[in-house]
């Protein structure tokens, strides 16, 4: 497509080439002279030499125009055009310029009011004058340094008319009354997982642990050889193993089944009676069940995950 | 200054046009008149200094004015 913008001209005169001397003293460019009747010619030249050729020669007319900058100069003749321009600018003036949303994205919504209120003592709300990225960094570390007890990261981001809040609430330390000593194994057991928010694990997942043994140390040793107490706060859960020899009395109107039932219920009732949230059965295992005279004779084996660690 | 490409005469610093039509344009060039023969002869651009002139050219003759 041609930029530059030409006017197609056709003229009417008896003699071309006086006509392009004529162009020739005025300075005018043309391009493609063409004979189209008899007398009759047409050529392009730019739109500065429209005022030029409409004043000089009376027999002239413009057919069309070309190129880009003549299809906007001609938009540029309608008063629609002006003022469609004239919204788009302030349209896109106001898309720019002002905040029209802020999206809030945190750990802790219950403090979503409290960072709109620092947000809106800083001048940032829907409607307010956007601001630039330095002075949303300069009002982020603001908040940030008053409310430094309350959270521990803020960010303010734009993005395009849209304001991004991210923050964090302060995270609390964890309290050093409930740290404990040394954990060790309460009971033999597999290690299947731990849970251990402070101190230092001295044995693995997998690891076969028998009673006593230390499990976590509540000490670290730092580079000069030298031990610095931390603490020790959290679990350690293992594989236990339970084995039940069960004697029940057969009644008369009891069935088997329901003996089995009964007793295996009481068992582990019994096993479970001292477990707390995340201690369970895992699986269970009938090694004999045997029947004399009205007496049922069940051995059974339990295998439990719990918590083994103990100070 | 005269060019000359396949199917285009280019001139240059040329002081006048003399006649134009489909098959012969003059120009009065340092006082030396050339004569461009051809076949649909057009002028592709033109400007006060330089004439760019397209067509089937066959023949290009000067003459002492």
């Amino acid at each position: 497509m041609m930029i530059k913008g030409l006017y197609l001209y056709k003229i009417r005169v008896f003699d071309i080439t006086n006509f392009l001397n004529q162009l020739k003293e005025l300075n005018i460019k043309a391009y493609n002279v063409k004979k189209v009747f008899e007398y009759t010619y047409t050529f392009y030249a730019p739109l500065s030499s429209k005022k030029i050729l409409l004043k000089q020669y009376n027999n002239i007319e413009i057919v069309k125009s070309v190129g880009l900058f003549a299809s906007l100069f001609n938009l540029l003749k309608y008063k629609t055009t002006i003022i469609a321009l004239i919204i788009s600018c302030l349209f896109y003036y106001n898309l720019t310029t002002y905040i029209w949303s802020i999206n809030i994205y945190s750990n802790a919504p219950s403090l979503n009011n409290f960072i709109n209120e620092q947000l809106n003592s800083n001048n940032i709300y829907i409607g307010a004058k956007a601001l630039s990225i330095d002075e949303l960094s300069n009002v982020s570390k603001k908040i940030l340094y008053n409310n430094y007890d309350t959270i521990e990261y803020l960010s303010i981001e734009k993005s395009g008319c849209k304001i991004n809040v991210s923050f964090k609430k302060k995270r609390k330390e964890n309290d050093k009354t409930h740290l404990k000593g040394s954990l060790y194994a309460s009971r033999d057991g597999l290690i299947k997982s731990f849970d251990i928010l402070s101190g230092v694990k001295v044995v693995d997942i997998n690891d076969y642990v028998k009673k006593g043994d230390l499990l976590v140390k509540d000490v670290v040793t730092s580079d000069y050889n030298k031990d610095v107490y931390i603490g020790t706060y959290g679990c350690v859960y293992a594989y236990t193993w339970y084995y039940c020899e069960i004697k029940q009395q057969i009644l008369a109107n009891e069935s088997e089944a329901e003996i089995l039932a009964n007793a295996m219920l009481a068992v582990k009732n019994n096993i479970c009676s001292n477990f707390t949230k995340n201690e369970y059965i895992y699986s269970e295992n009938v090694l004999q069940l045997k029947k004399e005279s009205n007496v049922m004779y069940i051995k059974v084996h339990f295998t439990c995950v719990e918590n083994i660690a103990k100070e | 200054m005269i060019y000359i490409f396949k199917n285009i005469v280019k001139i240059q610093k040329y002081q006048k046009l003399l006649s134009v039509n489909d098959y012969e344009i003059s120009i009065l060039l340092f006082n030396k008149k050339i004569k461009i023969k051809g076949k649909d002869l057009i002028i592709n651009y033109f400007e006060k200094e330089e004439i760019n002139i397209k067509g089937n050219i066959t023949n290009i003759e000067f003459y002492d004015d």
